[in-house]
């Protein structure tokens, strides 16, 4: 028997209001169990729209959307965050929280209404605390976090509901050099070594080029292309995606250098089709 | 850095204080009672059929009402602040207070005092869920409620049955001005044991919402998408919420008339001093909230005898610099 895909879009599309252009259209997309795929692309082009296509926050207007090979749209909320965890551009917590009540609430798919957390349950959110370099910050509220530690909590916090499948909207957005590389590198040994499956979307090409494996570039609402680095990141497609010129270099093991040239200006090619 | 929480130590606290309160307020009232005569009162054995009178079928549930009436308050607050994420939230937000307020100053103005209390309080809830009927119609779209919409349409509702108040309140006679006035103040006077019924109804919804809804309250301070993300059914408990806060809301003010303060202030209180956990936060409201407004009343029972003052404005007048105390606490 053939492993599940982790998602499939077949044939889907979204429109956020009738009349409007197609945010998606007719996006095709098979992502196997396993392995690290990046979601590339400009600004506006759709990769937030995918990212709740495929969580299942919006269902698609047109074609379908499944998860695990079975409809998003049948999935019990509640099951499907014991499997699918999401890491969003959120805005900070409402009410004040340390950072161990940030990381439990990971939980919150697992839990009754009537019993209390008891043991197990605490000594799992204190692992995942320990794994994310979390412990000495636990007692924090995550409102005094830096920024890359808020990511962390964040990574902590889907990691505590034990995820088969982990989706990250632009997780290096305000992060500096070493803080980015974290990120990946968390990404790559969850990949390694939990064996989750983990899709990403990031403006980041040369560290995306460098720790996965599978990138997918997305532009005006479609899939351009869709490959190993060396076959997506290469002039031509990207120019088409961006506009303006870029120059691409080989670094050998250290993956791809990509920089920009250039620039047609905004919404020139890659920016949503009007 | 933060003591560690303990929310067990704040329920035995708060329910002793709670305790205390409830016998302050029957042993404490409008009209001195040797402590003799009360306790006899209580106890059936009492020779004196007025103190009988005053113990058992006026202090006994006026007591028991203000614990109620605080009670479902904060936690209706409670439930306010987590779903729209805002502390500013509290539970007249949706314009259940001026609606209210609309109704029975309309009672008491247009069909005549003659009526009696219990029509006050019953077109009081009416307004009150006409006035939610209305922000909940126009907030909520195919299938979800809209956040901004909700408080926009509650703060436009308020507006508009406060300007129908204001204005019965313009035609009226002078009693029946002062009646009025006196009502939209808030006041436990001649709370019957069938209003003590109904606050227990109403305490009871929002209680056993906020329990049952907790987790996912909690999951809310993350916003709506993650909460989503983490199991939450977030339009289904966004309408339970709502709809058990609001309604609770409503009965409260057709019993006690508007009290402000105790919803928007006994939930921050409880959340700097024990955390923001709604499996604890909610209960400890509900305590936090009765003993407060219990309080209250007997204070303005007590203070200026024999006049009454209006409750509203004991808690207020009480709370605000103790709460401005634990604020500063807090920030520093």
């Amino acid at each position: 028997m053939p492993e599940p895909a982790a998602f499939e879009l077949l044939g889907a599309g979204v429109r956020y209001r009738d009349g409007e252009p197609e945010a998606l259209r007719d996006v095709d997309l098979r992502v196997d169990a396993g392995g690290l795929t990046a979601v590339l692309g400009p600004n506006g082009a759709g990769k937030t729209t995918l990212v709740r296509l495929l969580t299942g926050v919006l269902e698609p207007t047109r074609g379908e959307a499944r998860f695990l090979d079975r409809p998003l749209a049948k999935w019990p909320r509640r099951e499907l965050a014991r499997r699918l965890a999401v890491v969003t551009q959120e805005p900070p917590p409402a009410v004040p929280l340390t950072v161990r009540e940030y990381v439990a609430l990971g939980r919150t798919p697992y839990m009754s209404p009537w019993s209390a957390p008891g043991p197990a349950e605490r000594a799992l959110v204190a692992r995942t605390l320990e794994r994310t370099g979390l412990g000495p910050l636990e007692r924090r509220p995550v409102s005094d976090l830096s920024g890359g530690e808020r990511q962390r909590a964040k990574l902590a916090r889907a990691l505590a509901q034990e995820p088969e499948v982990l989706v990250l909207d632009e997780p290096t957005a305000h992060l500096d050099l070493g803080h980015a590389l974290w990120v990946f590198d968390a990404m790559r040994e969850l990949v390694m070594q939990q064996g989750i499956t983990v899709l990403c979307i990031t403006h980041d090409m040369n560290l995306a080029s460098r720790r996965a494996e599978r990138l997918v570039l997305i532009g005006r609402g479609r899939v351009l292309a869709d490959g190993a680095p060396r076959d997506v990141l290469v002039p031509p497609v990207l120019e088409a995606a961006y506009g303006g010129s870029v120059e691409v270099h080989d670094l050998g093991a250290s993956g791809l250098a990509v920089l920009p040239t250039s620039f047609a200006g905004p919404g020139a090619r890659g920016g949503p089709a009007v | 850095m933060r003591a560690v929480r303990r929310p067990l130590v704040g329920g035995i606290l708060l329910s002793a204080a709670l305790v205390a309160a409830l016998a302050g307020g029957v042993a404490l009232g409008s009209v001195p009672l040797p402590p003799g005569a009360v306790w006899s009162a209580l106890a059936g054995s009492g020779r004196d059929p007025t103190a009988l009178t005053i113990v058992r079928s006026i202090r006994l549930p006026r007591v028991l009402a203000g614990a109620l009436t605080g009670g479902a308050l904060a936690m209706s607050g409670a439930l306010f602040q987590a779903l729209l994420r805002n502390p500013l939230a509290e539970p007249y937000l949706l314009g259940v207070s001026s609606g209210a307020a609309f109704g029975a100053v309309a009672a008491l103005t247009v069909i005549g005092p003659a009526l009696g209390t219990l029509t006050t309080g019953g077109f009081a809830f009416a307004g009150g869920l006409l006035a939610i009927a209305i922000v909940f119609r126009v907030a909520w779209t195919v299938g979800r409620v809209d956040t901004r919409v909700l408080i926009l349409a509650g703060v436009v509702v308020s507006a508009f049955f406060g300007a129908g108040v204001m204005l019965l309140l313009s035609l009226a006679r002078g009693d029946v001005f002062r009646s009025a006035v006196l009502w939209t103040m808030g006041s436990l006077d001649g709370t019957s044991w069938n209003g003590v019924g109904l606050l227990g109804l109403g305490a009871l919804a929002t209680a056993v919402a906020g329990l049952m809804l907790s987790r996912h309250l909690n999951a809310l301070a993350l916003g709506e998408e993650a909460a989503a993300h983490l199991g939450t059914p977030v339009e289904r408990v966004k309408r339970i919420a709502y709809v058990a806060a609001s309604l609770a809301a409503a009965i409260t003010v057709s019993v006690a008339g508007v009290i402000g303060f105790v919803g928007l202030v006994v939930p921050h209180a409880v959340r700097m001093a024990w955390g923001s956990d709604h499996r604890t936060l909610i209960p400890l409201s509900l305590l936090g909230g009765a003993v407060t407004l219990v309080v209250a009343d007997t204070v303005a029972q007590t203070v200026a005898r024999p006049l009454v003052l209006p409750i509203g404005v004991v808690t207020a007048v009480l709370g605000v610099p103790l709460f401005l105390v634990l604020l500063r606490r807090a920030g520093a």
